[in-house]
């Protein structure tokens, strides 16, 4: 029972921390919080559903299924890193001098905008995922894994692994940590800030997309509300491994996955979307910097 | 090589620079030596990009940089040293170092390697230290890593503020043998110091800035026995 | 504007729309923004916005004029007093609750504009006033007027609770801590069933009464309301002006400075929670009395959003722009019933342009435009 919960724990944790990786790298570049990134990762869900069906329109995912979910992985993160992308430029460019109240509402306003938007040319009601995985799976040390679950956390665990490395060992993820530390100085050395900026809401689109189609097939539905309550889960996870923090947002989000199923299953699940808010209050209040984070230099 | 003609810049109401009139030719050293206060920092801040003049105009090899951004302004040969260390304190003193070299991406990597060797025999700690993170250098460690990052990038014009601060005598004058090393390879240098005695002997001109203005200019040598300048600036 | 963002912008705009839509939706897209940008580079060219901002100074020489300020803020009071009288049910509802936004604007701006603290739970200080009237009447048969402090304790208690720990904390994390405890609340209001009677809500809610009649007639919500706005527009207006509140004022421009000079920056910070999550208590009753019905659905996330739009677009700090500006919102849904699926979304386009071009609100005058120097 515990291990199964820990499985699904994985699962979910997986997820909440690809979504905490966009905030956290954007927060540690521009310390915004970009409030309209879980519309990114609903946009994800959507885009991925919209594609997968046209493709299975076209006769694609019944003749060969891997390029069809192949091709509808890539177009979704296409066009979420545009999301990003247009996001960045439109709403928080503009206000990047301004005092931190500003670009915060402006994230709020693009969030409200993108639901209904969404909302508006999709339709209200929730829609289905065009393909069904099976339900079948292994046995995993007593317990059952879908097939799925287990794409799920491969996936994560992947993208993590390759987004660490590029962050570490590449020329502009050396940049983006550069630009992260001083933005000036950074400049100075002939780093194109403004790109790097962009790219940071392109990569952190892109995570976010992969999260939205692999929830949607794992739930096998989506609504255009599901950004909110995700976002603020992933931004907890970020906060809680350390904002700025790479790292420490994989870990939040995995510890914060773990706890929500484990406290849905032993403790109440009609609370469990608010052990994130519980988690989140008690760790901004004991260590705000989180686990991994550097201590807070500015208490101001 | 560089000119500023008439350079106003201000940080919103407060008025730094009220029309500078600097010129710097190619192979030479320049000084820009002040009070503190007087808008040297500022002055090089325009050159850069980091700050936008409100009015005049600065051309680099006849052609006019205000407009520019920093990130072009470095590509077209202008490095700045800024004032405090300004290192990357979370990066590695060797990435801080290839930070140095971000611009030139099209340069041969044995010229990028001379280059390093170069940076190391300067400063052999960093060698050493590699590794370690660069907020854990210390204070006179740190100019050394700044001063060896903008070694990297091949700059055509140097721009250098106050690089002898918080270094040792022996530091100092090895860093200032360093600068007249660079410029006989060919460096134009423009040097903000406040160790003016130093700075003016080394220099082939230099320039005296005072409440946002140029109040005097000449042959570092005529600067150096200039009774103002004697009492103001070298405390004699 | 340089000649190739006429064609790339609308042609990205496009595409974004392509997969949601359809080729259709997406050739309208790419000819609207086309054309709106041409507009721009139009009006830019032929220096019309300078022709604007002529009428504005206009408008401006017509609003700071004092004389005709005095007249109309009579004027209106007597309109309002009135219209009762003239106006349709229907009207009246819609003023009604535009009055307890006003309340919940005006307590929030006490937060937001006098202290600079950022809020985004503020519907849970008013769901807790709403529901502790709901509770006292319909479980302990308490009446409107001794449930009034009840209520208007009970939300600044709840305000004391979240801020004692809270104010240690950063501007932006300090927002999403009120709105992590906004959550909670609905989620608690959710799922209590035996208190609140979970997601469907307390029913029967009995209307307010005075000296045993029932004054549970719109026109008799209406001057309820419009009493309550008054009195706290005057309460307001005096905190506003006394020694607290020129220390909130203080804090908000400089917190450093403030502190140096002896203020007590918690103390206040503390104050203004307390005494803005007491509005939000009053305009909690007066909406379960007015109702008489009360649910957690009324106190999502997005009416906090709207309550911040309301305290942002009149002006932030000013209370008469706020009380303005929680009006327009208010009235927004009846203005836009032709385009009523688009209200929200024209909400959220609203507070990006708004902070794009006029980060103050419509009646700020002054704003804290702390540029960075440029590290
Ligand atoms: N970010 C800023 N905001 C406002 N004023 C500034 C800022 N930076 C500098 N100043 C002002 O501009 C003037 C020139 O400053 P600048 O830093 O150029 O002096 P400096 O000659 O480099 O002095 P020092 O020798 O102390 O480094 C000073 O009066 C300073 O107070
Ligand atoms: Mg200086």
């Amino acid at each position: 029972m515990l291990l199964q919960q820990l499985i699904n724990g994985l699962t979910l944790g997986g997820v909440y921390a690809l979504i905490a990786l966009g905030y956290t790298m954007v927060y540690g570049i521009l310390e915004l919080i970009n409030f309209a990134h879980g519309e990114i990762y609903m946009l994800g869900a959507y885009l991925g559903i919209i594609f997968l069906a046209f493709f299975t329109a076209a006769g694609l995912t019944a003749t060969s299924l891997p390029i069809a979910l192949f091709l509808t992985v890539l177009l979704t993160i296409i066009f979420c890193s545009a999301y990003g992308f247009a996001m960045e430029k439109t709403a928080y460019k503009p206000l990047r001098n301004a005092p931190r109240l500003s670009p915060l509402i402006s994230a709020i306003g693009v969030s409200i905008f993108l639901q209904n938007y969404v909302m508006l040319t999709q339709g209200a009601t929730d829609k289905v995922f065009p393909y069904k995985f099976s339900s079948a799976g292994f046995q995993f040390l007593n317990v059952n894994m879908t097939y799925l679950q287990a794409i799920i956390i491969a996936v994560s665990a992947l993208l993590m692994l390759l987004l660490h490395l590029f962050i570490q060992k590449t020329r502009i993820g050396k940049a983006m940590r550069a630009t992260a530390q001083d933005k000036t100085m950074a400049s100075l050395v002939g780093i194109n800030v403004d790109i790097i900026i962009s790219a940071t809401f392109v990569i952190g689109a892109g995570l976010a997309a992969v999260a939205g189609i692999m929830v949607a097939a794992y739930y096998g539905l989506v609504n255009y509300y599901i950004g909110y309550i995700a976002g603020i889960k992933a931004f907890t996870a970020a906060v809680l491994g350390g904002i700025g923090s790479i790292p420490g947002a994989m870990l939040g989000g995995i510890v914060l996955g773990l706890v929500e199923s484990i406290g849905a299953a032993y403790i109440s699940s009609e609370y469990k979307d608010a052990y994130a808010f519980i988690i989140l209050i008690i760790i901004l209040l004991i260590k705000p910097s989180g686990i991994l984070g550097k201590t807070a230099e500015e208490k101001v | 090589m560089l000119k500023l003609s008439s350079v106003h810049t201000s940080y919103g109401p407060i008025k730094a620079l009220r029309g500078i009139d600097i010129e710097v030719y190619k192979g030479e050293i320049v000084c820009l030596i002040g009070s503190n206060g007087a808008g040297k920092t500022t002055t090089l801040m325009t050159i850069s990009g980091i700050l936008k003049p409100e009015a005049g105009d600065i051309l680099f090899k006849d052609e006019p940089i205000k407009d520019t951004s920093p990130h072009i302004i470095v590509k077209k040969g202008i490095c700045h040293v800024p004032e405090g260390r300004r290192i990357f304190p979370r990066l590695t003193i060797m990435e801080n170092i290839e930070m140095g070299a971000y611009s030139e991406v099209r340069t041969q990597k044995s010229e990028l390697r001379n280059n390093l060797e170069r940076v190391f025999a300067l400063f052999p700690i960093l060698k050493e230290r590699a590794k370690q993170m660069g907020g854990t250098l210390s204070g006179g460690e740190q100019q050394m890593l700044a001063i060896g990052r903008a070694l990297m990038s091949n700059p055509e014009l140097l721009l250098l503020d106050e690089p002898s601060l918080g270094l040792a005598p022996i530091m100092v004058s090895r860093i200032f043998k360093t600068i007249k090393e660079i410029n006989n390879e060919g460096v134009t240098v423009l040097l903000v110091e406040q160790n003016a005695k130093a700075a003016l002997k080394l220099s082939n001109r230099g320039y005296v800035l005072e409440n946002g203005a140029i109040k005097l200019h000449g042959r570092g040598g005529d600067l150096l026995h200039n009774e103002e300048v004697k009492k103001a600036y070298l405390g004699e | 504007m340089k000649g190739n963002r006429l064609i790339v912008i609308p042609l990205f705009a496009a595409l974004l729309l392509l997969p949601f839509k359809g080729i259709q939706a997406a050739v309208i897209m790419f000819i609207t923004v086309s054309a709106g940008l041409m507009l721009i580079s139009f009006l830019r060219k032929y220096r019309i916005p300078e022709g604007f901002n002529k009428i504005k100074a206009g408008l401006q020489i017509i609003t700071e004029n004092s004389s005709i300020k005095n007249s109309i803020i009579p004027l209106m009071m007597i309109a309002f007093l009135v219209s009762p009288i003239f106006l349709k049910d229907y009207y009246l509802d819609v003023l009604i609750i535009s009055g307890i936004y006003i309340l919940l604007a005006l307590g929030l701006n006490i937060i937001v504009g006098f202290a600079g603290l950022l809020n985004l739970g503020f519907a849970a200080y008013y769901a807790i006033g709403a529901y502790a009237y709901a509770i006292a009447n319909t479980k302990f048969g308490l009446g409107f007027w001794p449930s009034l402090p009840l209520s208007a304790m009970f939300a600044a208690i709840a305000g004391l609770i979240v801020a004692v720990p809270a104010l240690r904390l950063r501007g932006d994390y300090l927002a999403i801590v009120t709105l992590g405890f906004g959550e909670i609340v609905r989620l608690v209001l959710n799922n209590w069933d035996s208190l609140t009677n979970g997601p469907n809500g307390i029913t029967e809610i009995a209307p307010p009464s005075l000296f045993g009649f029932s004054l549970g007639k719109l026109q008799h919500y209406y001057y309820i309301v419009f009493v309550f706005v008054l009195l706290s527009v005057f309460i307001i207006r005096r905190v506003e002006l006394s020694r607290i509140g020129r220390a909130w004022k203080a804090i908000r421009e400089n917190e450093i400075a403030a502190s140096s000079t002896g203020i007590n920056a918690t103390k206040y910070k503390l104050y203004a929670f307390i005494f803005g999550t007491f509005w939000a208590g009053i305009a909690g009753i007066l909406f379960a009395a007015k109702m008489r019905f009360v649910s957690p659905e009324s106190f999502t996330f997005m009416e906090s959003v709207l309550m911040l739009s309301m305290v942002i677009l009149g002006g932030i700090g000013n209370i008469y722009g706020v009380v303005a500006g929680a009006f327009i919102l208010a009235l927004l849904p009846e203005v836009l019933r032709g385009v009523h699926d688009y209200r929200m979304l024209i909400l959220g386009i609203g507070l990006v342009l708004l902070m794009l071009f006029r980060p103050q609100g419509l009646w700020g005058g002054h704003y804290r435009r702390n540029k960075k120097c440029s590290s």
